[in-house]
């Protein structure tokens, strides 16, 4: 769906994270967390690609869906610019998205702006009654967006941060593994995005846990809706000659097995 | 509204309803942004399908530059058996004119290709891809003179549809390949795919693209492509589709007034999926504003 939207909200975090808050109805309600948009905020000719966001909060009841970002080039340099009442341009909801289990509790493991497609993940999963742990890192304290909205909807959020402030530092899977063995949390199902060693770090866990890890991925994408193969990953698939392919990251996931993607 | 025609018959056999048409492997028929019908397009243009499947280049695949973006992905197809299974009906039961985008790495693959898609109905053209850039170390047939007449000729024996040679503007003389594909037996020329160029990420001190090279498409090359248009539409007597950084009526229109009697648009679909409709419109509102009744009229009006 293309569609137009308002922006509702500019919101400056700490450090140079935003939340821009985006009132689609549409797009709003047939969303599921885990999906993005490709979206547009800009009117400038040296741009000619939307970019993808994931959805940090979707509210269908308001019709607004939650943006959150980093300001890391000119894109999301001129998206920080956009004020309340400005139209953008979007195309979604697009991808997979999570399939979250029946019943059972949910481990979040993020990584810096990788904790931003996991609020929508924590908000759905709460909603329907699962619970939640979250295990968020990043290099300082700071650097870690949304903790207050991560705790309502977790029973547990627990931080790492490489300057030690916090858990000195160390691995979320180290971290994951504990409340496991050592307060015996049963976890049904894992995500995790914004790092690759997160990702691998989960693999060997998942038999030895009895899990099933999923990694949100992220790429340079150019159409967002499957056509134009930009945005592949390597996946493991049986039955072809390689035992692999390349499979698109914007229409076949973003959200694929752990133990399926090939790094 | 007054009658409009903007109807363009390219050659007997093939007459589109409108001059627009999506650029190879650009366009997402159906289930993606489903922005409008594809079959008020001027003809459905397909991704490029190959003798056999082929995976693509390693990504990372696109990367953007200012007004344009560099893609290497490296075509890509599920195999012209497949293609004829899973997608060619699909395609089919839209109501314009379908032309099936071929590649391959040496004269034989595109005649494999084309031989097995003879057997089909529903396609008004083939159009061969000869100058992807991001095709490792295939025969250079693109852009060689000789090699282009050589391959032009083998194909056409093949192919009892109209033949749409889409030219590499990676070479001297565009004119002299354009040449070339006319007297080897082409009917139609696309003019032009991307340039080759690179980028390199210097934190990590590397070429930013999986493949090193990759093809430069969008605004960037519109002024070459343009040109390129011109030049060819002026050295040959066969029908030219214009292609490079196409992204509003006015563009369209440049390219028409160039010599184009049909126009691509690709990278300005990612942005604006809704574009090409936008384009259709604006060339009936140009029209109509300015006393034309068919779109004849202002093909190569710039060159009168």
């Amino acid at each position: 769906m293309y569609v137009k939207g308002k922006i509702i909200e500019q919101r400056k975090l700490r450090s140079e994270y935003n939340i821009l808050i985006i009132e689609q109805a549409e797009i709003a309600r047939k969303a599921r967390p885990g999906q993005f948009i490709m979206l547009q905020a800009w009117e400038r000719g040296d741009i000619v690609l939307p970019r993808p966001f994931s959805l940090y909060r979707i509210l269908p009841a308001k019709g607004q869906l939650h943006i959150l970002y980093k300001i890391r080039g000119k894109a999301t340099l001129e998206m920080s610019r956009r004020i309340p009442g400005e139209e953008v341009k979007l195309i979604g909801p697009l991808g997979n998205g999570a399939d979250l289990p029946e019943t059972g509790n949910i481990a979040l493991l993020g990584r810096g702006i990788g904790a931003a497609p996991l609020m929508a993940i924590a908000e759905t999963a709460y909603n329907r009654g699962l619970v939640v742990y979250t295990f968020l890192s990043a290099r300082k304290r700071e650097l870690i967006p949304g903790v207050v909205d991560f705790t309502r909807y977790s029973s547990k959020v627990v931080l790492s941060t490489d300057d030690g402030e916090e858990n000195e530092g160390r691995l979320l899977t180290v971290l994951l593994e504990e409340l496991i063995t050592k307060e015996g949390i049963k976890i049904k199902t894992v995500f995790t995005c914004g790092s690759k060693r997160l990702a691998q770090g989960l693999l060997p866990m998942e038999t030895k846990y009895n899990f099933r890890a999923y990694v949100l991925l992220e790429e340079v994408m150019a159409c967002g809706i499957g056509s134009c193969k930009g945005c592949v990953c390597k996946v493991r698939t049986p039955g072809t000659p390689e035992g692999h392919a390349y499979k698109r990251v914007c229409k076949d996931g973003p959200v694929f097995p752990a133990s399926e993607v090939i790094w | 509204m007054k009658d409009l025609d903007l109807t363009s018959e390219l050659v007997p056999g093939l007459k589109l309803k409108n001059p627009v048409m999506p650029a190879s492997g650009t366009y997402d028929y159906g289930d993606g942004a489903n922005a409008f019908n594809p079959s008020l397009l001027g003809a459905i243009v397909t991704k490029s399908v190959s003798a056999f499947p082929r995976s693509g280049n390693a990504p990372p695949r696109i990367h953007e530059t200012p007004c344009g973006i560099l893609n290497a992905v490296g075509i890509p197809s599920e195999g012209v058996e497949a293609f004829r299974r899973n997608t060619l009906p699909g395609l089919k039961q839209y109501n314009t004119a379908l032309i099936v985008s071929v590649a391959g790495e040496t004269p034989e693959d595109f005649a494999q290709v084309i031989s097995c898609l003879e057997e089909e109905n529903g396609i008004g053209a083939y159009e061969l891809n000869f100058s992807c850039p991001n095709l490792g170390d295939g025969i250079p047939f693109g852009t060689n003179p000789e090699l282009l007449y050589l391959a032009v000729k083998q194909i056409r024996k093949v192919a009892s549809r109209p033949l749409i040679v889409k030219l590499s503007p990676n070479v001297v003389d565009i004119k002299l390949m354009a040449r070339q594909a006319q007297d080897a037996g082409a009917d139609i020329l696309t003019v032009a795919n991307t340039l080759t160029g690179m980028a390199i990420d210097v934190r990590r001190r590397q070429p930013v693209l999986g493949n090193i090279f990759g093809g430069l498409s969008g605004p960037a090359i519109k002024p070459v492509a343009l040109r390129m248009v011109w030049e060819v539409a002026g050295a040959v007597d066969i029908p030219v589709i214009g292609v490079g950084g196409i992204t509003d009526t006015t563009d369209a229109l440049e390219f028409i007034m160039a010599g184009a009697r049909a126009i691509q648009v690709g990278t300005a679909n990612f942005a604006n999926p809704k574009v090409m409709l936008e384009i259709i419109e604006g060339i009936e509102s140009y029209m109509e504003e300015n006393g034309f009744t068919r779109l004849a009229d202002i093909v190569g009006l710039a060159r009168r």
